[in-house]
């Protein structure tokens, strides 16, 4: 089993990693810093789940998510944001995702969100 | 990055991105319209530096308002907010969606709106640091007035200042690209302890 992690800030990357290996025992953890990355990755690793930033520079993540829902690999997308507008919620679920957290993330927030896409 | 070993580097980056998903919110609902906010570039300077700084990032051709608000008790020292009139302008006319009032040609309702925005910022990103630090800061009203090159002098000459905070920010309103450049001047101690903040950051988020 495996999980993509996509944000821009190695510091982010590391707590949310950190928080994930807590509760998920046994997954494979692949990382990238860079939006560009992201998708190349998806479709190498084939991820059964994907925790992704939005606001990164280079691409934005809601055009990843986009081209993650455009494939026909069936992986559930968690968005992690410090964006916390109703409509951008919006939007990013219009758009697929399958559960949106907002940063700062911690230990309950992320087993919120895996219990929601049942991980 | 002067004075801050990597981590902490990293660890401010992402305490304001936290802190711009609030004021994005924020702005948003002053606004009545979604918005977002990229910070483009972010490092720590000397204050000596500061005006050589700002120099590089000015359009001589161009007319900038300077907004500036002091911030008081657990971190001291004061935020500076240079945008040009043309973004102050678009932003205005952004506000006028929801106050017809409002002319984006007047003076008075560019400056009442410039410093709406940038009282905005401040509070979110020094508010943040507060929060985390569970200390209470407290805010002067700010001031706005046409950008003078002497006044950025002035500040270094009077020297309360050591290090500043460069922040380049870019707030998009439904296709309008507003740009703004932030300083947060901080006093040595208030440096220290703005790195203490971050090192409690780092403990409780990322462990």
């Amino acid at each position: 089993m495996k999980i993509l992690v996509v944000d821009d800030s190695g510091f982010a990357r590391r707590a949310l990693i950190k928080l994930i290996n807590e509760q998920l025992e046994g997954w494979a953890v692949i990382e990238t810093g860079e939006g560009k990355q992201a998708m190349p990755l998806f479709t190498e690793h084939r991820p059964e789940l994907v925790f992704l930033d939005l606001t990164m520079p280079e691409i934005r993540g809601e055009d990843i998510l986009a081209e993650i829902k455009k494939t026909d690999i069936p992986s559930k997308v968690i968005v992690v944001s410090a964006d916390i507008q109703q409509k951008t919620r919006e939007i990013v679920m219009g758009l697929g995702a399958d559960y949106m957290v907002n940063k700062p993330i911690n230990a309950e927030k992320i087993a919120e969100a895996l219990t929601a896409v049942m991980i | 990055m002067e004075n801050l070993s990597e981590l902490q580097t990293e660890a401010m980056g992402e305490l304001f991105n936290i802190a711009y998903g609030l004021a994005t919110s924020l702005i948003s609902d002053s606004i009545g319209m979604h918005s977002s906010m990229y910070v483009t570039e972010m490092e720590i300077i000397d204050i000596e530096n500061l005006a050589d700084t700002i120099a590089g990032v000015i359009d001589g051709d161009k007319e900038y308002y300077h907004v500036s608000q002091v911030f008081l008790n657990y971190l001291e020292g004061e935020t500076v907010m240079l945008m040009s009139r043309e973004s102050a302008a678009a932003l205005t006319e952004c506000y006028s969606r929801i106050d017809d009032m409002l002319d984006d040609s007047s003076e008075e309702d560019i400056k009442s709106c410039t410093l709406e925005i940038s009282n905005i910022i401040t509070s979110a990103l020094i508010g943040r640091i507060a929060d985390l630090t569970n200390t209470e800061i407290f805010f002067q009203p700010p001031e706005i007035k046409p950008y003078k090159t002497s006044e950025i002098h002035d500040l270094r000459r009077g020297s309360e200042f050591s290090q500043v905070i460069v922040i380049k920010v870019i707030i998009d309103i439904d296709s309008t690209e507003i740009k703004g450049h932030m300083y947060v001047l901080l006093k040595e101690q208030s440096f220290s302890r703005f790195k203490e903040a971050l090192d409690y950051f780092i403990e409780h988020y990322a462990g």
